[in-house]
């Protein structure tokens, strides 16, 4: 269940992507992903949208290797550099956190990025890779807070700098914006935006809500137990089946790029 | 191994013969005491950081209560009854994985399990105690139970210090790792962290260090240990490592002063309990001052 690697030569980066092959989990007997096929492109924007128990959370888990499943998993990368495994950046829904836990922004990244013991005081690489992603993210003044005492929004750019760190090939975003106000959505969005470009990262992205994801995604998958619809945001949100579930959601503000 | 206890051993009593350290000291046992204390009291603060952050406080105090059940197992199988450590160990190791085992698997609230197991295991234990105490001392129990340093063999200190070296070793070696899989398991898992290994061996890091400091502080106080410190700690740390800090000291001076004190003041009092007032005590100290700065 390894993720393959293969290291080529690609003069377009659109040509580098990771793939889902027939992706299926089960719970007992219980089918919560059946043959899920999917090409996740470099330097796009994918966001997947489906009801609940749709099966959403669990394909990332699915591809963070974190539950078993049948099927492949395999990975073009682009880059010429020594070979290496796919590096997956992940920006969780929530952390499973006592609020009051006297745990900074930083020893957040210090438990992550090094294994020497924090209480053992960190070293400064760790402290200056911490502050140029949250820089980043426009987060750099949150370095020594609680991480119990963000607001979500604030949680959520915390979260991001640190999946930034290293750049990852490919960005999963977990419900990145539940729980944080319209102001911080459009900031958090802008953000993933730009660093697809810069980067030429894969984004993919798990939301609840379909008018603004449709507004900043490249492409759209639109899953319930199985892909049923992979196309741009605005001929998933007419497909019947989507708009069975979801209703008629039109995209406010999107700019027509592409003929 | 011998030289360095007998160094320590001389250094503390010329020490207290000089008058520098409290007269109590130049006995053997007192010093052997006080020796489980610097074992025990920073191990367990440490690690209680680990337990609180990862909010497994329920699950160590099971573990602890486990060990009760060990313990009976061990005398009816016909261990020596001052250290049944085999079935000890072999018991509270294999609850510690089939109770992190199920809590994986059955899709149950967590604390709903470990109150049920904890409860089963507290019952089958209490049952076996009650036909083990027919035909052995009470006093030998109650020295498990609430903990006897005076009683301490050199192969029950022998023991600690193995534990303790044990648990230092892979508790330095994975300290982020095992904190970070308490946050987010994901978080962890796309760092390259296999968390339900990590987990494992978390359990019985806790399983291998109550079972060797029960004879010290009790079964039903060991527990205590890991957490109450930590949690102490946490009311008075804005950092991680203020945290650990706060912790090991807060747990090591209730640990000395809980064997030490009653010493000094000649009260008959069990260790384990001594310890955790202690520790209590700075527990409702660290939240009074938790309270005045959050006005």
């Amino acid at each position: 269940m390894n993720i393959v690697v293969r290291e080529e030569i690609r003069n377009s980066c659109h040509t580098c992507c990771t793939k889902l092959q027939d992706v299926t989990v089960k719970f007992g007997k219980e089918m919560i992903l059946e043959k899920v096929n999917l090409h996740i492109h470099c330097g796009k924007l994918t966001a997947v949208v489906g009801p609940n128990g749709a099966g959403k959370t669990t394909m990332l888990k699915a591809i963070l290797e974190e539950i078993p499943f049948s099927g492949s998993l395999s990975t073009d990368l682009r880059h010429t550099e020594t070979h290496r495994d796919l590096r997956i950046g992940y920006v969780p829904q929530k952390l499973n956190f006592d609020p009051s836990a006297p745990v900074t922004v930083l020893d957040l990244f210090a438990a992550s990025l090094s294994r020497r013991p924090l209480w053992l005081g960190r070293s400064g690489a760790v402290k200056s890779t911490a502050e140029s992603a949250l820089t980043l993210t426009r987060a750099e003044s949150l370095i020594h807070k609680r991480v119990g005492t963000l607001s979500g929004g604030e949680l959520q750019r915390v979260l991001l700098a640190l999946a930034l760190t290293p750049t990852p090939d490919l960005l999963l975003l977990d419900e990145p914006v539940s729980g944080v106000d319209p102001a911080g959505v459009e900031l958090f969005y802008s953000m993933v935006s730009k660093l697809r470009k810069d980067h030429h990262m894969a984004v993919l992205m798990v939301t609840h809500d379909c008018g603004v994801a449709a507004e900043f995604a490249d492409e759209m998958i639109f899953l319930n137990r199985k892909v049923i619809c992979q196309d741009k945001p605005e001929i998933v949100l007419r497909h019947p089946e989507f708009v069975r579930i979801f209703g008629e959601i039109s995209i406010p503000h999107r700019e027509v790029t592409n003929g | 191994m011998e030289m360095i206890y007998d160094l320590f051993r001389h250094t503390i009593q010329n020490l207290a013969q000089n008058g520098l350290l409290p007269n109590s000291l130049t006995y053997t046992f007192v010093i052997n005491a006080l020796l489980c204390a610097l074992l025990i009291g920073p191990t367990l603060g440490a690690i209680g950081t680990l337990v609180v952050a990862k909010r497994m406080a329920f699950f160590s105090s099971a573990i602890g209560n486990a060990a009760l059940t060990g313990i009976a197992i061990g005398i009816i199988l016909g261990e020596p009854v001052a250290s049944p450590y085999v079935s000890l160990f072999a018991f509270a190791i294999l609850f510690a994985i089939f109770l992190n085992f199920s809590r994986n698997r059955s899709g149950m609230s967590h604390d709903t399990l470990i109150g049920v197991f904890l409860a089963a295991s507290l019952a089958v234990g209490s049952t076996l105690m009650l036909s083990v105490t027919k035909k052995i001392n009470v006093h030998i129990l109650d020295n498990f139970l609430f903990g006897s340093i005076i009683t301490a063999s050199s192969s029950d200190i022998t023991l600690l210090v193995v534990a303790v070296g044990f648990a230092v070793f892979i508790g330095m070696k994975n300290y982020n790792r095992f904190l970070l899989s308490g946050l987010n398991p994901s978080l962890a898992a796309v760092r390259q962290v296999p968390v339900m290994k990590y987990d494992y061996i978390f359990v019985i890091l806790i399983a291998l260090i109550t079972v060797a400091s029960v004879k010290i502080v009790g079964a039903v106080l060991v527990e205590a240990l890991l957490i109450i410190p930590a949690a102490a700690a946490r009311n008075i740390s804005r950092s991680l490592k203020s945290f650990v800090i706060w912790s090991v000291l807060i747990s090591t001076v209730s640990a000395v002063t809980g064997i030490l004190l009653p010493m000094q003041l000649e009260l008959s009092v069990p260790t384990g309990g001594a310890i955790i007032i202690v520790a209590t005590l700075f527990f409702i100290a660290t939240l009074i001052i938790r309270m005045i700065r959050r006005q």
